[in-house]
């Protein structure tokens, strides 16, 4: 009987908890501790908490309506802000995860490399690569050819420079200079026609651009097919 | 003809693991047989106490040594494939190995640092390697994991690999 008297005074309040005036809600606290002093209730400590427990719920409802309550809340950016805080939140989660990964994966390959396999190559990225096209190869005639490159290569087309010492590039400068040094003009083609090989050609042209990037001459083409005019810088 | 001389022969001199189909088509003999002379290989090991025996899945097998044995096998061990690997580099392995095929620039937002360094270090393992390029503007490379890697975490597949979930349940138990 008397927990119904204080469920009833709660009810009371809750009903009225919206009204503003104090001495209603003054009387209906006074009603509830009333009841709350009840001897048998007291005894009944289960009871009397839960009591005590909904009696402040209804008070913090009430305080908070009696707050001021902010009218122009705009949604969009408070949920913008939450999916930005999740998404944060999930990539802190994401990479924690992965390094947890990590080191448990380094764990494993430890593990397993307690067993040594018996294959040769280790820590070689193109193992099981397989290639696109595999090249027969005859190892006779492969070693035949091998013999007669080695043998006479001076004979076969192609192979004549094998043992050709290159140019130096310091000398066909000094060269170069010489040459364009006693005469008041000449041309590239002119000085090409003095060397013996490509690879002489070649440091010629290498010397005429340096010679031209350190200033010792000139040289000018006015048209692609045109000779390339070479002379001394007086400059 | 002996099976047995012959499949631990192969193995022996084989750069690396054997797939089953090469001994079916060379023995003539089905999985199940072959698999039963790698038993019986293996128990001639075990019973004479040799150091090695014959590792195998599904797919291929392979001669590895003993593990209980590993610490006594010194030098001659090949150095381990993650050593001196910082934790941001197995973090980036980790990454490539569950999000494959990756562009440097996902692992990087994920990480939220530059990973570069760490690619190229575990590039240069032999662990990940370039799998092509993006198909979008600028064609960023895509990374992904090799068949060494697969072979140290003693899978077959990267489909083998465990749930990410699996990894903090087990932690969890320890």
């Amino acid at each position: 009987m008397d927990n119904v008297q204080v469920i009833e005074n709660l009810k009371q309040l809750l009903v009225e908890h919206t009204s503003n005036t104090e001495i209603q809600i003054a009387n209906n606290l006074t009603m509830i501790f009333q009841s709350f002093q009840n001897k048998s209730l007291k005894e009944d400590i289960d009871s009397y908490a839960e009591f005590v427990l909904l009696g402040a719920s209804l008070f913090e409802l009430k305080a908070k309506r009696l707050l001021p309550q902010d009218e122009e809340v705009d949604w969009l950016d408070e949920v913008e802000l939450i999916k930005d805080k999740d998404l944060a939140f999930a990539r802190l989660l994401q990479f924690k995860a992965f390094t947890e990964v990590g080191i448990a994966m380094a764990i494993k390959v430890k593990e397993t490399e307690k067993e040594i396999s018996a294959f040769k190559y280790y820590q070689t990225s193109s193992l099981s690569v397989k290639p696109e096209i595999q090249y027969e190869l005859d190892i006779n005639k492969f070693e035949d050819t091998a013999v007669e490159v080695f043998s006479r290569y001076k004979t076969i087309q192609g192979f004549s420079h094998i043992d050709k010492e290159l140019p130096d590039l310091q000398e066909a400068i000094d060269d170069l200079l010489k040459i364009v040094d006693k005469r008041l003009n000449t041309t590239f083609e002119e000085l090409l026609s003095t060397v013996d090989s490509s690879q002489e050609a070649v440091a010629f042209f290498l010397a005429l651009l340096e010679a031209v990037r350190w200033g010792f001459i000139k040289a000018e083409q006015t048209n692609v097919n045109k000779d390339i005019i070479i002379e001394k810088n007086y400059e | 003809m002996n099976n047995k001389k012959v499949i631990s022969a192969i193995l022996l001199v084989s750069d690396g693991p054997v797939e089953h189909e090469y001994f079916q088509n060379l023995l003539e003999i089905n999985q199940e047989e072959l698999i039963s002379v790698f038993s019986e290989i293996n128990n001639d090991l075990i019973t004479t106490e040799i150091g090695f025996y014959i590792k195998h899945d599904s797919i291929k097998s392979d001669i590895v040594t003993n593990s209980e044995i590993s610490d006594l096998l010194g030098d001659v061990k090949p150095p381990a494939i993650l050593r001196g690997l910082s934790t941001p580099a197995l973090e980036t392995l980790a990454i490539i190995a569950y999000e494959q095929p990756v562009t440097k620039l996902k692992i990087s937002e994920i990480r939220g640092v530059e990973s570069e360094s760490s690619i190229k270090t575990l590039e240069s393992r032999g662990l990940i390697e370039k799998k092509g390029e993006l198909d979008v503007p600028g064609n960023p490379i895509l990374y992904a994991t090799t068949e060494l890697f697969l072979q140290k975490l003693d899978i077959t597949s990267i489909s083998n690999l465990p749930m990410i979930g699996e990894y903090f349940n087990n932690s969890e138990e320890e």
